[in-house]
């Protein structure tokens, strides 16, 4: 019987296996995952810009006729959402590395984006998410930052492409000010975190520093992309965590960002949210320490740092430590049933739970901690929606012999005597899906 | 008060139902009863929060501010177009306030005018946070001003006092006093066969065991509850207070409701135009607390208050948008059967541009808190140590609004 390091390896590390059980990953769960980082493949996923182009439409409209005008324009952007949140699904229901996708999602979810208010996004996404983040999740963490500080659906969600410099020419001529927002987030959220030691005069610093960093319009291409606008950009020298930058235009930035990729609380905070978000709510210090050093002896390398969250014995133990988040839950359930759920079924899934991808409440991004995934609303939601899916399920084997191939041995005592007992082949495979052991990782 | 405890507890049948080796509860009927017993505070609240930043002056309008015209501009609404509702020479409801005004002249209804947070930086993000941890520093806490009310109140494992509506807990309701939590759902019930199967997998799980026992005592209260879900903001909230009135109905459960109302970040088409934004989330407001009343027993109703909030106000003109942007001082509405409405309670700052603060803003002249430290103290009868020391802490010099 698979032991609960394939189980871990599987849960924690991925998003389950399928319906084949936790044995298909081989001998040796850790080279199962260190494979995976060893030869991420291309994304099966591919990147289009045909979603900027309608952003890009739907802004002019806006820019045009006021927001909500064009709802042609808005309906085309939320049919491309939809495809995209159904790419995204399927691409992880069917991986084959798993962890690189669960690597995805919690960088994805570290640099949040939300389309909540901002309709336009929803056609950012799917560059966003190719060019910013999966390219660089085993690669190093500044390009990350600097993909995404420059990502058009981070500056507009975060409000830089409002930013002037006060003394820039534009600022002087339209007597329009500093958005702090971005600046402050990428210090707060992205980087060193709230104590990481920064002053609110570091923030208004950097805000200073990004001024500029904007969007162009080709208008032949009809494409949105990165462009520094000097004539926006706060001229003169900027003190930014005890440090002079010189004025430069846009290296001003990049250098900023440089210094916060190396900042040892940058370091601090990424290997404390890893551990929280892959191990335990309540990490032990040392597995923090590992990830920290890793990351600071790698020069801020994304594989190093998983490499050492892989390796860590810290990471193999208590095989069922955190309650999982609605997506890993969802995904994990059509992993293990074989069901190939519709792009609708995908989208009211998520609906029926609450889970609103894209749409997190605020750039902080959705919750790691359990206790916001355990709530009675949500167990009463997931035992509804649990029912629901078995019943679509034609099922062929006994539901006690499923569940001993995708829990292995870490399925108790009294899960093993509940399945067992099961009235239907149905409601067997949805009491597997709310057990302790699948509902946990 | 107490309450004889009735059928087994389910913790108790399940533990039974394993170690005798029953086959499966198959026979039971009806689900337990889930302990909310000897509730000891009979009074309830019930917190809106309108997310976004409300803005104040299009809610409960100074009309007769002599520079409300001139100052607002577009957005400045006419006495003579029923766009107003006058509740004295100075102030007037919004006409989408229809409800909120008539309970205003029956005293039921007090408006804390120019009231804003402690601590205003023009971030939703910390504005919100500041609101709900109850503190006077963002993120200095990770637990909510309502939790740690219920603490105090004595809520603990068996005597949930506190539910938080809506998909996501707020983080007001955060903490370590156990609260339930409650939203629509999509999905078709499950039968209580199959819930009483999970509940004996969970028996040594605490954290899912604590969740599920606190929905199953949720299914016992909203039975023959029908709530519509609806994807407009607006009619959700109207379902949400109604669903809200039948669980603070119920004698033995909770007595603390948080519920959030979003959309009220009104920077676009905020009043004119062909469809206004804010026009619409007020008359769903007021919509959602006349129906809250209106399910909720006199009696009861007697012992509510029910406290919108927002985390701040926005400017004082309009912006170039049709709108506004994020400001500081905005209003506090308080509701109940008891209280003593009929009042706006301001020390009005004025809307001349030398009065607004930072010359954007309606100047705040009453901390937020101080509101919320009176409801505690008078409401609930909780000390004013308690209130200074665990629920808002830092709160002691505040002054008391006399309206509880």
């Amino acid at each position: 019987m698979a032991s609960s390091q394939h189980f871990i390896a599987w849960n924690r590390f991925g998003y389950g296996p399928d319906p084949s059980g936790l044995n298909t990953l081989g001998e040796d769960p850790i080279q199962f995952l260190r494979n995976q980082l060893e030869n991420p493949r291309p994304p099966s996923l591919l990147a289009s810009k045909t979603g900027i182009k309608k952003a890009e439409n739907y802004l002019n409209h806006i820019k045009e006729f006021g927001a909500g005008s064009d709802e042609v324009g808005k309906r085309r952007l939320k049919l491309e959402y939809g495809r995209f949140v159904r790419d995204l699904s399927e691409a992880r229901i069917k991986s084959d590395q798993p962890l690189i996708e669960r690597l995805i999602a919690f960088w994805s979810n570290h640099f949040t984006v939300s389309v909540t208010n901002k309709t336009y996004l929803l056609g950012l996404l799917r560059d966003y998410q190719y060019t910013a983040i999966r390219s660089h999740v085993t690669g190093n963490f500044v390009d990350m930052l600097i993909a995404v500080a420059q990502h058009p659906a981070m500056l507009s969600y975060l409000d830089n492409i409002n930013s002037f410099g006060p003394n820039s020419r534009a600022g002087k001529l339209t007597g329009r000010g500093l958005n702090e927002n971005l600046a402050r987030e990428i210090l707060e959220l992205h980087t060193m975190s709230v104590d990481g030691g920064y002053s609110q005069n570091d923030v208004l610093e950097f805000a200073k520093i990004i001024t500029g960093w904007s969007l162009t319009t080709r208008q032949k291409q009809q494409i949105m992309e990165f462009d520094f606008h000097n004539f926006r950009h706060e001229p003169g020298p900027k003190k930014f965590l005890g440090r002079t930058i010189q004025e430069g235009g846009i290296n001003e930035g990049l250098t900023a960002l440089r210094m916060l990729a190396e900042h040892p609380a940058t370091a601090r905070h990424l290997a404390t949210k890893m551990a929280i978000h892959f191990v335990s709510d309540d990490p032990p210090e040392s597995l923090i320490r590992k990830l920290e050093d890793a990351y600071l002896q790698s020069g801020g390398n994304l594989k190093a740092m998983t490499l050492a969250l892989i390796e860590a014995e810290e990471s193999w133990e208590e095989p069922l430590a955190k309650v999982k988040s609605t997506p890993e839950f969802v995904l994990s359930a059509y992993r293990a049933t074989g069901y190939k759920p519709s792009q609708r079924e995908i989208l009211s899934a998520f609906k029926a739970l609450d889970y609103r991808p894209f749409r997190a409440g605020s750039p902080k991004g959705f919750p790691d901690q359990s206790e916001n995934w355990a709530t009675p609303t949500t167990i009463m939601k997931r035992m509804e929606w649990a029912m629901e899916l078995s019943g679509r399920l034609s099922i062929t084997t006994n539901p006690y012999n499923q569940a001993k191939e995708l829990l292995g041995s870490t399925m108790e005592d009294a899960t093993k005597f509940v399945i067992r007992g099961a009235e239907s082949g149905s409601q067997g495979i949805a009491l597997m899906l709310m057990s302790p052991e699948f509902q946990k990782r | 008060m107490t309450r004889p405890k009735t059928g087994l507890s389910r913790r108790h049948f399940c533990q039974n139902g394993l170690q005798m080796g029953l086959i499966l509860p198959l026979a039971f009927s009806g689900l337990p009863q889930i302990a909310f017993a000897n509730a000891p505070v009979n009074k309830r609240l019930v917190v809106v929060f309108l997310r976004g930043g409300l803005d104040g002056l299009s809610t409960v309008v100074p009309y007769g501010d002599p520079h409300y015209r001139s100052m607002r501009g577009n957005l400045a609404l006419k006495e003579n177009d029923e766009s107003l509702i006058a509740v004295s020479d100075f102030f007037a409801f919004n006409s989408q306030l229809r409800g909120l005004a008539g309970l205003y002249n029956q005293g039921e209804v007090a408006v804390i005018h120019a009231a804003a947070s402690p601590f205003n930086t023009r971030s939703h993000f910390y504005a919100q946070d500041l609101l709900e941890n109850g503190t006077d520093k963002p993120n200095s806490l990770k637990t909510g001003w309502l939790n740690r009310t219920i603490g105090i109140l004595g809520g603990n494992n068996d005597n949930t006092l506190g539910i938080s509506l809506g998909p996501s807990q707020q983080l007001s309701m955060r903490g370590e006093a156990k609260v339930t939590s409650w939203s629509p759902s999509r999905l078709n019930p499950v039968g209580d066969n199959f819930l009483n199967r999970v509940a004996m997998m969970y028996k040594n799980e605490p954290l899912l065991d604590s969740a599920l026992e606190a929905a199953i005592g949720n299914r016992a209260m909203t039975e023959g509850m029908k709530s519509q879900i609806s994807n407009n903001a607006g009619q959700s909230f109207i379902e949400m207070m109604k669903a809200t009135a039948g669980f603070l109905k119920q004698p033995n459960g909770p007595r603390i409701a948080a519920i959030d109302f979003h959309g009220f970040d009104t920077h676009i088409r905020q009043q004119n135009g062909a469809y206004p934004t804010l026009p619409r989330l007020l008359k769903s407001l007021d919509e959602g607390i006349v129906q809250y009343r209106q399910q909720t027993p006199i009696d009861i109703w007697e012992q509510t208050v029910v406290y919108v909030v927002t985390e701040f106000g926005r400017t004082v003109k309009p912006n170039g948008t049709g709108g506004t942007d994020h400001g500081t001082a905005s209003m506090a509405m308080v509701i109940g059967g008891k209280i003593q409405g009929g009042q706006v309670v301001t020390q009005w700052p004025g809307l001349a541009h030398n009065r607004l603060f930072e010359g954007r803003d309606l100047a705040a002249t009453t901390d937020l808190r101080s509101v919320s430290s009176s409801l505690l103290h008078s409401h609930f009868d909780i000390p004013r140590q308690d209130i200074d020391q665990i629920i808002l802490p830092g709160s002691f010099n505040l002054n008391s609004v006399e309206i509880f």
